[in-house]
């Protein structure tokens, strides 16, 4: 370490070149950190599972083309037609499809004051079949019974008052223990709903909501002229599923069905901005190091010129190969670090402005840490084939005109 | 002189081509992406009516429910809802009291010409609206033109096409006079609008606010008369026990489900018709509606772009971070006018020796600084538009009016990078022209 010493005193004699680099490395420092953050963060609402058997299921739109007294009854034909398909497992109707961004959400109170607001969750409402065909898990309690599911066509108030949540909600509405959740009552547009049962999870229709974990499913299916079916197909032949269901539907005069789309796509087509925002995250962190390392190279090659002939002095005195590296790769190391240091504050306060403006979350510090280590061991390897170029500057001639 | 200083700059670039390229592609690489993300938050954030930005308002009543807020704005606040119940619109229109109303709503429905068979009908999205949708929103005309008062009085069945929907069904030509099929009803064609997108679609909430506008127009009360209802697709919040199963339904509930818009030939009719939707609001109070506290709202097209979040919050935060990465490529490249200015020091000496001044050799190096600027913004300029069209294929859900650069958006990129390339070259410049003229010449 007794080139410590030497290299501050270097740098402070000709201090704009290695400054202009520590601000470079501060910025691009700051930069990626929040970035990083941002793309790892969006990598993981990616991969996240939606808690449905995707695979094997698809959805699509379709109408009831009679007087709206026949709702129920053809809806109910139409159920059992599609059920009784050879490639159909089970089927459901429901009020939106996950990650589709089409839904209806509700604000959930812990009384029927709205002061004691807790969260917002997704709505979703099924049939009887709803968990079966969609792969849900019931980790607590129980699904709706018979009794209190209900397709209905009329406004009345009389309704089943049962209600599940996903794991996610119940986690905010008893965050102490989320399965006493269960038994507990809850509050929505001033009526009292009953928890009855919770899901795993079952991910509410909005792929870029950050709260879309939270989801409440209803046992009262109100009725329209056009509803949104959910299919499991059997295993393998969901295409088959697809071309039997349409060409069933469509022997009834004046039916249409639309946005016949598997699950699959679906989900595709929802977290498509989010993987594109992925795509650019993580393609500016690259360029970040790659500039970083750039900034680097560029300023050693510049303090190569500068001091040719006092590394050849130094190799004529008797200063070994080794030596010069040393110096050289310990001098940038320096520079480099100083950077990062700086720019750990930066991001820091960058951060912080962050979350208060735009809701992020904080950067844990691990990100600080693996972020500084990598920007070294980047600035390491633009700078050693200089320094290696250095210490094969041959003593002669770098000292020749003197 | 100058011809002479920026020859001599390109010869100084060819000497070191290595240095003088990392040089040009930083800088590019910077400007392009501060340009790509400044042009999407600068077609986001545009004024899309700026003759009549403060004349144009949408209308909010405060209808909901009493027990609880519709939803929660992001400073916490209670929000009201942005759309209005069947009854309210109707009671506005037949008041009468702005210039010109924009209610309208959406619904989807199979669509076909008259030749066309059954099967081959396409589902499409319809707006349905009054005949002023085209002239306060600017919608311009190529065929024919919008439908008639009475046609929005009695609900007839008549319809405006987009070009593109004009040329998909009819070849282009004048279909004005033709009909097509909505589902099973008969729509006589009145006009053909232009390929027309507001940027922002202001008129929407903000999730629709850079989708497609929609390819086909119908009078409100003609969507009515023949019962097309989705309420599968179209926007719509209920509150309390109505029932909401049909058309009929949704029409005497307390939903909202109609967005309102109004023009005013002055501002100043404006605040007269606050205070009017103040009256109503009281009136209503009466028999036991608008029981919630919040005030009503007239927003113009400025404030209620600037209350959804026209720009959003990524854009705005992807300009700060593409900002932050130029002023990182700028001072790379500054270090880099530092190693090149240095390497010049003998030449720097030897024309200071033969009479040149000191302003002489900051012109010469400036020239030189303007030159690497000058590529580099030239090359951004092209690196932005690919990666500008890039982005029109990432985002589909953004209209591609977003992702293009205007002529002003052109010209400021090459300024731009112009511009800081000389800033941040007068640091190298004033350490190059303070070059000690003996200890150069000395070791020449």
């Amino acid at each position: 370490m007794k080139d410590f010493n030497p290299i501050l005193k270097t740098l402070w004699k000709s201090k704009t070149g290695p400054l202009l680099l520590i601000v470079q490395i501060a910025v691009a420092f700051t930069i990626l950190i929040n970035v990083s953050f941002m793309a790892s963060s969006k990598l993981h609402e990616l991969t996240e599972s939606s808690g449905l058997d995707e695979e094997v299921l698809f959805s699509f739109r379709s109408n009831l083309p009679v007087e709206s007294e026949e709702y129920v009854a053809l809806l109910r034909q139409d159920l059992a037609d599609i059920k009784n398909l050879n490639s159909v497992e089970s089927v459901t109707v429901t009020n939106s499809v996950p990650l589709s961004g089409w839904g209806v959400f509700y604000s959930l109170n812990a009384s029927d004051d709205p002061d004691s607001y807790i969260a917002q969750a997704g709505a979703y409402v099924g049939s009887r079949d709803y968990i079966s065909t969609l792969g849900l898990d019931i980790i607590m309690g129980r699904w709706f019974e018979e009794s209190e599911m209900e397709f209905t066509t009329e406004g009345n108030s009389d309704r089943s008052n049962s209600i599940l949540v996903t794991k996610a909600m119940a986690e905010q509405i008893a965050p102490d223990d989320w399965s006493t959740a269960v038994g507990k009552a809850v509050y929505m547009n001033g009526r009292a709903y009953q928890i009855v049962g919770i899901i795993d999870r079952l991910i509410a229709t909005w792929p870029e909501w950050r709260g879309n974990e939270r989801s409440v499913v209803f046992p009262t299916y109100i009725m329209a002229g056009e509803n949104i079916f959910m299919v499991r197909a059997k295993s393998g032949q969901l295409e088959q599923a697809m071309v039997d269901v349409k060409a069933l539907l469509m022997q009834q005069p004046g039916k249409f069905v639309t946005d016949l789309h598997t699950f699959k796509y679906t989900r595709e087509t929802g977290y498509k901005a989010m993987e594109s925002s992925f795509i650019i995250l993580a393609g500016v962190t690259v360029a970040l190091i790659m500039l970083t390392m750039l900034g680097v190279f560029g300023q050693a090659r510049f303090t190569l010129m500068k001091r040719r002939r006092q590394i050849g002095t130094r190799r004529a005195l008797g200063a070994s190969k080794f030596h010069i590296m040393r110096f050289y790769i310990l001098e940038s190391l320096i520079v480099v670090g100083a950077g990062v240091l700086l720019g750990s504050l930066c991001a820091m306060i960058a951060n912080v402005k962050l979350i208060e403006l735009f809701r992020q979350d904080a950067v844990p510090y691990e990100y600080f840490l693996y972020g500084g280590v990598g920007v070294c061991i980047a600035s390491l390897i633009a700078v050693i084939p200089t320094a290696y170029n250095a210490a094969n500057t041959s003593p002669a001639i770098a000292t020749r005109s003197v | 002189m100058g011809n002479y200083y920026f020859k001599l700059a390109w010869l100084s670039f060819k000497k070191t081509p290595l240095l003088s390229l990392l040089m040009v592609g930083t800088i590019a690489i910077g400007i392009a992406a501060a340009m790509i993300t400044i042009t999407v938050g600068y077609m986001m954030g545009k004024n899309p009516l700026p003759h009549k930005s403060e004349r144009v308002a949408m209308v909010h009543l405060n209808s909901w429910d009493p027990a609880e807020p519709i939803s929660y704005r992001r400073n916490g606040e209670a929000d009201i809802p942005n759309m209005l119940t069947y009854q309210d619109a109707m009671a506005l229109l037949t008041a009468d009291k702005a210039d010109k109303h924009v209610p309208f709503v959406s619904f989807s429905t199979l669509v076909r010409t008259e030749t066309q068979d059954v099967k081959s009908a396409e589902m499409h999205n319809i707006r349905s609206t009054s005949r002023h949708f085209f002239s306060v929103f600017g919608a311009p005309f190529i065929y024919g033109a919008t439908w008639s008062e009475e046609a929005d009085e009695l609900g007839q069945s008549v319809i405006v096409l987009s070009k593109r929907e004009n040329d998909r069904l009819f070849n282009g030509a004048n279909s004005v006079g033709e009909s097509i099929i909505l589902d099973s009803k008969l729509y006589r064609i009145v006009g053909v609008i232009d390929d027309w997108q507001p940027t922002p679609k202001f008129y929407v909430n903000s999730f629709h606010m850079y989708t497609p506008t929609l390819p086909y127009f119908v009078p409100l009360e003609s969507q009515i008369r023949n019962d097309f209802f989705s309420p599968a697709t179209m926007g719509w919040y209920c509150w309390g026990d109505d029932a909401t199963s049909t058309l009929k339904d949704v029409m005497s509930s307390e939903c909202v489900w109609i967005r309102f818009w109004v023009e005013f030939e002055s501002e100043a009719k404006k605040y007269e018709y606050f205070q009017f939707m103040a009256d109503y609001t009281e009136e209503q109070r009466k028999v036991g509606r608008f029981l919630r506290p919040e005030p009503n709202r007239l927003m113009s097209v400025t404030e209620f772009l600037e209350e959804e979040g026209a720009i959003t919050e990524e854009s705005k935060l992807g300009i700060v971070f593409a900002l932050a990465f130029l002023l990182a490529c700028l001072c790379n490249v500054m270090s880099l006018m530092m190693t090149k200015f240095y390497g010049k020091g003998g030449e720097v000496g030897l024309r200071r020796a033969v009479g040149a001044t000191k302003k002489d050799i900051a012109v010469q190096f400036g020239c030189e600084s303007i030159l690497v600027g000058l590529l580099g913004g030239v090359i951004g300029l092209a690196l932005a538009q690919l990666g500008l069209s890039a982005l029109t294929d990432m985002y589909p859900e953004y209209h591609a009016n977003v992702m293009t650069m205007n002529f002003t958006l052109m010209v400021s990129t090459v300024a731009l990078a112009v511009g800081t390339s000389l800033l941040f070259g007068l640091w190298p410049i004033y350490r190059a022209t303070r070059i000690q003229l003996s200890s150069q010449l000395k070791s020449l």
